[in-house]
């Protein structure tokens, strides 16, 4: 074998199409042209704006949490991006008369790769991101415990989105959707690469999750600033716990099962194979250990961020503090207990099953805690709807209809009609665009300016949220009906006359959908134009609730210039309240900040060369980048000089500066809120 | 003293913190800590796994009853075992002000008892192998094989993240950091230990009574 | 173990208990893997007692390793310790206990392997 191992020509994305130009290796060819265009014209940009220097000097090797922070954000943007592409060309291939325009295997590839980006490579990197920028400034730390390795857990996420952007250009992914059970995925009947495509991307990714996870729960647990115990902490920085925790046990039943599968498929193995003594229902079993949990890894900061964004825009206190934590604590526990729920009709007993339904209707009471909490925070508060406002009770009245049918679903007699059925499609869209998509929209907009000084756009905001509030319903409505008239999921096409009306409809909800997430690329590129005139430099530009308020906008590199002392549950609040507009300084003292470096981006970038290399079999290739990885680990741990000092003069000086500006920042009455003359901080009832 | 190694944490800690001045070396262990679960909770299923394979997944292959025997493995786990003393012994010393070359002679004398240990498992993998028991026969021995390799992959590591201290010691001579290091290179290694136990339980004890 | 440094010498009193512990540890570490050999090799008991004598050492030796020489114990210093290992094992039971149970049931009805049990 060559040390190319399995590559040939086939598998560059252009040659299928010049051998056989059909629509479908056509769109293949062009979703391929499109990444490798896009790159190429942002290396051209780059070089023509002269921006490769200040982008690796500024942001690619920052070990800055806000940096970090925002990089997988962005990182997410473009992958929800292409995920909802493949949305809507999966959309339009049902509505085309049958067996429409893609091949199935091409279909299939679509469905497999929207799921696992959707999952890995939006929703992931996009709660990590709001987590890095928002936790460490919610509790008064300067940076996460460790940020080297939180600049490594990036770029491995980068790593593994970029494999699935790759499986573009050369080669196939998997067509055996995102859980990608064996024996379909074995070797036999998946000998391309496809599989090894998804299992190496989300072992780069699930490894950086982990390491992600361990990072989280030790800043929270050391990092917090003095007086804030356990129960005075933020609603968010609780549910970050408990989805850390999460990550650090739920990673591991993913990486084990599929590090299995990659035995089994070039080893020979028999862990899931059909004959000698494998059992393939084990990765279904171990797949979800891992899946049911990452559910609440994905849901529960988007929760955190409502019990945040509500009781700002509602002008009151958030109704029932501990009953919140207790109820986040409680739904992480059980997260655990319901695995089986995703495989009632692998043909285990009925008691078994039972045991597993009863466990799951269970999360639904701590879930229903939260709503109400929610709602009782808005009651007789006065609401002014902004755009995260807008996302939050968009969420919160879709959410409850999606936890509806999860409770029917949790019944393991009705799970058998609608197994593997569109309606559970239908289930887990209304779940996750509600519950995580919706939460992170929110949490954009309502903290955009700790990390680049300006509001975004609400008249494109608020038309992005009715595209995307009315698109899901369209889309997702259709689902749930012709999914109990029996429409199966992952149908490259369907024949039965009844559904096409539905369909239709639903096609026009991802246009939709598309349209809302077209106004957020439009509401970005506006803001940046406006950008002088949609300022908050003085900070807290809607009366906000939270110690990530008292700080300027955007936050300056340091995060506090004396970390304060907290005494209660709203220390920003308390000190508005006693006409502060700055928290009291406690000491300055001279503090040290890591130092920008580019090993992390080299140790994730030979780990993924050595991912794409075990993917298509180049095995000396392979051992070659794993030890060089270890080597660069190594090399790092010569290095003993990684910090620069931030002086207390330089601190004291920030300090002054911030007050003089506040000081200086007129009064704005709340009714001003979304106009320019919101400059921050003084948004005070008008007189 | 540990006040070299306080603050010298990326994102030091101006302010006095709740429970007194936390130092970077204890957070960065407690960090270690969870790290080390995560491994656990990899083991664990490997050994559900493996206990489902035991038990349904012989098909052609032999059964742990007939592939065992107690031997060699007893011999394995006592070398194991005793270097996990002997690391406590290394890192006790370390702590209470011992010499470098003692550390350093408790150190080597540990490693060499892992690689006996890893010695006698690859000895024990060649012959299983060698009588056609390989990991392709059946999900038993598929289990098998991943299981106690998986193991001994992590017993390899510290052996040669062992070796790598050393070297760094001669570098640097014996700082906090290198210390801290030792220290969660130590309980990498009694957390192997505990690992073993289990192993050497389930899969040798309880597969020559099965 | 999450103190690197002591300013006490190897000749103090608290080395010596420290050093006790290990000792223990090892100690009852070597009576615990040679009892559970002697038990399963010996034929002594019946298949199925031996199988839970050499579990019940496992665990009991477990236990033991955790406080002799990862220093896992009662003391408010150990405390997160302690319980970060107590979370673990909540999960390692639901994880490793529930993959065979359900995996166990699963066989029952489908006439795989050895067991050869009867569903419900």
């Amino acid at each position: 074998m060559s040390i190319l191992g399995s590559l040939d020509l086939n598998d560059v994305f252009i040659v299928p199409f010049l051998k056989e130009p059909t629509l479908s290796t056509g769109i293949a060819a062009g979703a391929g042209g499109i990444v490798v265009l896009g790159a190429l014209a942002v290396a051209l940009l780059l070089t023509v704006k002269g921006w490769w220097k200040p982008l690796w000097s500024e942001w690619l090797t920052s070990l800055d949490h806000k940096k970090i922070g925002v990089m997988y954000v962005v990182l997410a943007a473009i992958m929800l991006i292409r995920g909802v592409l493949e949305a809507v060309v999966m959309r339009a291939q049902q509505v085309s008369p049958a067996p429409g325009f893609l091949s199935v295997e091409h279909h299939a590839e679509l469905f497999s790769t929207h799921g696992t980006i959707m999952i890995f490579f939006v929703a992931m990197p996009f709660l990590t991101g709001v987590i890095n920028v928002v936790m460490p400034l919610q509790i008064g730390a300067r940076d996460m415990e460790f940020p080297f390795m939180n600049a490594v857990s990036l770029w491995l996420s980068v790593g593994g989105a970029a494999l699935v952007m790759a499986s573009l250009v050369v080669g196939h992914f998997e067509t055996g959707g995102w859980t990608a059970y064996p024996p379909y995925t074995g070797i036999k009947l998946s000998p391309n690469e496809g599989v090894d495509y998804w299992i190496w991307s989300l072992a780069l990714t699930s490894v950086g999750t982990t390491l992600s996870g361990i990072n989280f729960a030790v800043t929270i647990y050391k990092q917090r600033a003095p007086g804030m115990d356990l129960m005075k902490m933020p609603i968010f920085a609780w549910t970050t716990l408990c989805t850390a925790i999460l990550m650090i046990f739920a990673m591991m039943p993913l990486t084990v099962a599929s590090f299995m599968l990659a035995l089994d498929r070039h080893a020979g193995f028999h862990f899931f194979t059909a004959s000698n003594g494998g059992n393939m229902m084990n990765f279904a079993n171990m797949f979800w250990l891992f899946g049911h949990p990452e559910v609440y890894i994905l849901i529960l900061p988007a929760f955190g961020v409502f019990s945040h964004v509500i009781p700002t825009f509602s002008g009151k206190k958030l109704y029932g503090y501990t009953s919140l934590v207790w109820a986040t604590i409680a739904i992480a526990v059980l997260s655990f207990t319901v695995w089986v729920h995703h495989f009632f009709t692998m043909g285990q007993t009925a008691n078994l099953n039972a045991i597993f339904g009863i466990a799951t209707m269970t999360i639904g009471v701590p879930t229903g805690v939260k709503v109400f909490n929610w709602l009782l925070t808005m009651w007789r508060g006065k609401l002014r709807f902004s755009t995260a406002m807008l996302f939050s009770a968009g969420f919160m009245f879709t959410f409850v209809i999606g936890g509806i049918t999860g409770v029917m679903l949790a019944n393991p007699t009705i799970d058998f009609a609608t197994h593997n059925s569109l309606f559970l499609v239908a289930h887990f869209h209304n779940m996750l665009i509600p519950g995580l998509l919706f939460g992170m929209f929110a949490a954009v907009n309502y903290w955009f300016p700790l990390a680049f000084g300006f509001r975004l756009d609400e008249t494109w905001g608020r038309r992005s949220f009715w595209f995307w509030m009315i698109g899901f319903y369209l889309a997702f409505m259709p689902l749930y009906a012709i999914g109990l008239m029996g429409a199966p999921r992952r149908m490259a096409f369907f024949t039965d006359p009844a559904y096409f009306p539905w369909l239709v409809v639903a096609m026009i909800g991802a246009l939709c959908v598309l349209a809302g997430l077209t106004s957020q690329v439009i509401q970005i590129w506006v803001s940046v134009k406006n950008r002088e005139s949609l300022m908050v430099p003085a900070g807290d530009p809607w009366d906000g609730r939270g110690l990530e308020w008292s700080l300027g906008c955007p936050v300056p590199e340091y995060d506090f210039t004396t970390v304060p002392h907290i005494t209660s549950r709203e220390p920003w609040v308390d000190a508005k309240a006693a006409g502060k507009r700055v928290m009291d300084p406690t000491e300055f003292v001279d503090i040290h900040l890591p130092k920008p470096t580019g090993m992390p981006i080299l140790v994730a970038g030979v780990a993924t060369v050595g991912a794409f290399a075990l993917i298509f079999e180049m095995w000396l290739i392979a051992a070659v980048c794993f030890v060089a990885m270890w080597v660069l680990v190594l090399i790092r741990s010569y290095d003993t000089d990684w910090e620069e000092t931030i002086t207390a003069e330089e601190l004291r000086e920030g300090y002054e500066a911030h007050k003089r500006l506040v000081e200086t920042t007129p009064k704005v009455s709340l009714d001003d809120e979304f106009t320019s003359k919101n400059r921050g901080l003084i948004l005070e009832e008008a007189v | 003293m540990s006040a070299t190694m306080t603050n010298t944490g990326a994102a030091g800690h101006s302010a006095p913190h709740d429970h007194g001045h936390h130092d970077k070396t204890s957070t960065v262990i407690f960090g270690f800590w969870i790290f080390l679960m995560s491994d656990l909770i990899a083991f664990s299923l490997m050994i559900a796994n493996y206990a489902d394979a035991e038990w349904h997944g012989i098909a052609n292959g032999p059964s742990p009853h007939e592939l065992f025997s107690l031997g060699l493995p007893t011999i394995e786990t006592m070398a194991l075992l005793i270097s996990t003393f002997t690391f406590g012994l290394c890192t006790l010393g370390m702590k209470y002000g011992a010499s470098m070359k003692r550390t350093v002679g408790w150190l080597v004398l540990t490693l060499a008892l892992g690689a006996i240990f890893l010695g006698i498992e690859l000895y024990e993998f060649h012959e299983f192998w060698t009588e056609g028991n390989t990991p392709q026969v059946s999900g038993f021995l598929t289990a098998y094989y991943s299981l106690v390799g998986l193991h001994g992959l992590h017993v390899t590591s510290g052996i040669i993240w062992g070796i790598i201290l050393m070297v760094q010691m001669k570098h640097f001579g014996m700082n906090d950091l290198l210390k801290s290091r030792l220290v969660r290179l130590g309980l990498f290694w009694h957390m192997l230990d505990i690992v073993w136990i289990a192993l050497f339980t389930k899969v040798y004890l309880m597969g020559v009574l099965s | 173990m999450s103190h690197i440094n002591s300013d006490k010498g190897m000749d103090s009193g608290e080395y010596k208990h420290a050093m006790a512990r290990y000792v223990w540890g090892f100690a009852l570490s070597v009576v615990l893997t040679l009892a559970g050999v002697v038990i399963a090799g010996g034929g002594v008991f019946g298949a199925s007692l031996a199988w839970s004598i050499v579990g019940i050492l496992a665990i009991a030796q477990l236990v033991i390793q955790f406080w002799a020489f990862m220093h896992v114990d009662l003391s408010q210093d150990a405390r997160p310790d302690l319980y970060l290992v107590m979370f673990t094992f909540v999960i390692i039971i639901l994880m490793a206990a529930g993959t065979v149970w359900v995996l166990a049931d699963l066989a029952s009805r489908m006439g795989m392997g050895a067991g050869g049990m009867t569903g419900m």
